[in-house]
């Protein structure tokens, strides 16, 4: 009971502090004047003056708090005269001033003027050679000063969201290709599952494409012995053996039986790591020692425990389950994809150009360090960054565009993600990775990902309602992706059929 | 003595400030700032010449003076004993009329 009442007050005096923050703003809107002007598209300029009253309240406040526990030399705790705690602490107080002033009085600002500002704004200082420049507000007010009389008056640019209208969300025309599992599918699935077990298995007679080969190789350059090694496994096909890539390896030991050598001469790359050695011709004189033969198991009751199924039946209508499963969800990402498609093209809006240019920076950037990655030399990096360039201004502006109209959406259908689904999809993320819940959950609140994941949460929930109100036309659909990768899968299976002729036949051979 | 070595420096203490605040009384004129402060002063210097040498310095009219010496502590670190510094003290009345800033 007692407890409840002490409970209570708390709740009071915090609605209290609340109220009394409001009312300070409020005052403060009502202090301070704001005039506008056009800065470029979606981008204002803004001046903003604080009067001198409000910046003397707010001193007198501040050092009346601070006197109650300034610890002044002479003076027990709180016991020293205003005027001295004044003097004493004058500039780090002047300086915490100015810095909530500003960021309060611009919020009072945007308020007062009505705007709805995107990001932080960019605040105008001037520098010491009397050139003035834009810097971001945290930078800003560590420069700036409280001034000892008069107005504190600076100007700030924001960016602003643009304005635009939704398009129709009902009955949004969205494809739905008609696409089944098929059997031959599922067989190409369970091919894998058998392919995932082979096993190499020594034969012998002469080595076939794709063959394990035990072998000894010595490089030469230049006819000096570079590098001596035994029984190395290689592969009869294109290999990369001590960072040289030896692309007719395949051909070369086609035919080939154990015991037998050859030779191969490959002219060494420009990324080899001995300078000395670029560009020069390599020997490799190759002794096979051993030849070994995937061996697919059949599809027996073996392997079909060991998938933890009881028998082929089963097997198969899982499997076809699973593939189902699958393609619902590609054909749903299709769909939404396909949403997501009308609402940019039937958006008109402009974008704020400081905050897509940053983006298109960000996205070139990246771009370019993938491609330094991938191995491509800097020079020819840099020839492609107009085409990047180009490609990236292309993807930002729609991406920019969905992210507005999202947010718009959300807010017109009043979606929100509460903290249960956030948590239940960091859950399934933390099952799927095999970590623990609050592990992945500090991973991702430490960038921007739980931001982003939320942001992913609230366009497919939005989608899904887009979805049900759709006007949703069955099409044949052959050529989505999905019988892509069938028709990939088949292929694999006939390829494994042939493998599988094969090793039977090697079975023959070796009996 | 030069009247800068007479005065050493004011005393700004939480005793200090309150004294200077209400002493005016003891001025015995009407009420008006004046008010007693505090300073170290050379331990040699007299009343007179520190009567002398703030009127001087702070341009004020003195009704009265009065000094102390503070004699210095006993310390003792380890084994070697030793004091601090002894000093002495003036509290110095101004006239009603007169006032000084401390900080």
């Amino acid at each position: 009971m007692v407890d409840e009442q002490t409970g209570l007050e708390e709740a009071q005096t915090s609605l209290d502090e609340g109220d009394e923050e409001l009312d300070d703003k409020a005052k403060l809107k009502e202090a301070i004047d704001v005039s506008m002007e056009d800065a470029g598209t979606l981008r204002k300029k803004l001046t903003i003056t604080v009067p001198r009253d409000a910046i003397d309240e707010r001193l007198r406040d501040q050092f009346a708090e601070l006197r109650r526990d300034a610890q002044v030399p002479g003076f027990r705790k709180g016991k020293a005269p205003l005027v001295l705690v004044e003097k004493r602490f004058g500039g780090e107080v002047g300086d915490q001033l100015v810095a909530q002033l500003v960021s309060s009085s611009y919020l009072a600002a945007v308020e007062k003027v009505d705007i709805k500002p995107l990001g932080d704004p960019l605040v105008w200082i001037e520098s010491e050679g009397g050139d003035t420049n834009l810097v971001s507000i945290d930078k800003a007010v560590l420069d700036m000063k409280l001034p000892a009389e008069g107005a504190l008056e600076f100007s700030c640019e924001v960016e602003l969201k643009p304005e635009f209208t939704l398009p129709e969300l009902d009955d949004i025309p969205v494809e739905n290709p008609k696409v089944s599992i098929s059997d031959d599918d599922v067989q190409g699935e369970i091919d894998r599952l058998r392919s995932m077990r082979g096993r190499y298995v020594p034969v012998d007679g002469k080595i076939e494409k794709d063959d394990l080969v035990v072998a000894d190789v010595v490089m030469k350059v230049g006819g000096e012995v570079v590098k001596e090694e035994e029984n190395v496994q290689l592969a009869a096909r294109p290999q990369v053996y001590s960072n040289i890539s030896i692309e007719n390896l395949g051909e070369v030991l086609e035919g080939k039986k154990a015991d037998d050598s050859v030779t191969v001469k490959v002219t060494i790359g420009d990324d080899y790591s001995n300078l000395a050695h670029r560009g020069q011709e390599a020997e490799f004189a190759i002794t096979v020692r051993d030849v070994k033969r995937i061996e697919i198991p059949p599809l027996d009751d073996e392997l079909i425990e060991m998938a933890g199924f009881d028998n082929e039946a089963e097997m198969r209508e899982q499997f076809k389950e699973a593939l189902e499963a699958r393609l619902d969800s590609v054909i749903k990402r299709g769909m939404r994809g396909q949403i997501g498609k009308y609402l940019t093209e039937k958006t008109e809006m402009e974008l704020p150009t400081g905050m897509s240019q940053r983006q298109i920076d960000r996205v070139v950037a990246r771009r370019k360090v993938e491609l330094l990655q991938a191995g491509m030399p800097e020079a020819e990096v840099d020839k492609h960054t107009d085409e990047l360039r180009a490609k990236a201004t292309e993807e930002t502006v729609t991406e920019l565009k969905l992210f507005f109209i999202m947010e718009k959406i959300a807010e017109d259908m009043e979606i929100d993600v509460a903290d249960e689904e956030l948590n239940g999809a960091i859950a399934s993320i933390a099952g799927q990775q095999g970590m623990r819940f609050d592990r992945v959950r500090d991973q991702l609140s430490k960038g921007e990902g739980l931001v982003s994941l939320y942001l992913q949460l609230r366009d497919d929930k939005i989608l899904d309602v887009l979805l049900t109100k759709a006007k949703i036309t069955e099409v044949e659909g052959p050529k989505t992706k999905k019988p892509a990768k069938a028709a990939a899968g088949g292929k694999k299976a006939k390829k494994k059929t042939a493998k599988k002729a094969k090793s039977a036949d090697s079975d023959i051979e070796s009996t | 003595m030069d009247i800068f070595h007479i005065i050493k420096r004011p005393l700004v203490t939480e005793k200090g400030t309150h004294q200077a605040g209400k002493h005016y009384e003891a001025t015995r004129t009407k009420a008006a700032r004046g008010g007693a402060y505090t300073f170290e002063v050379h331990p040699e210097a007299s009343k007179p010449t520190i009567r002398q040498a703030i009127e001087k310095i702070y341009n004020v009219r003195v009704v009265t003076v009065r000094t102390a010496n503070c004699l210095g502590k006993a310390r003792r670190v380890r084994l070697s004993k030793g004091t601090t510094r002894a000093w002495k003290k003036a509290v110095v009345v101004l006239d009603a009329n007169s006032h000084i800033d401390l900080f």
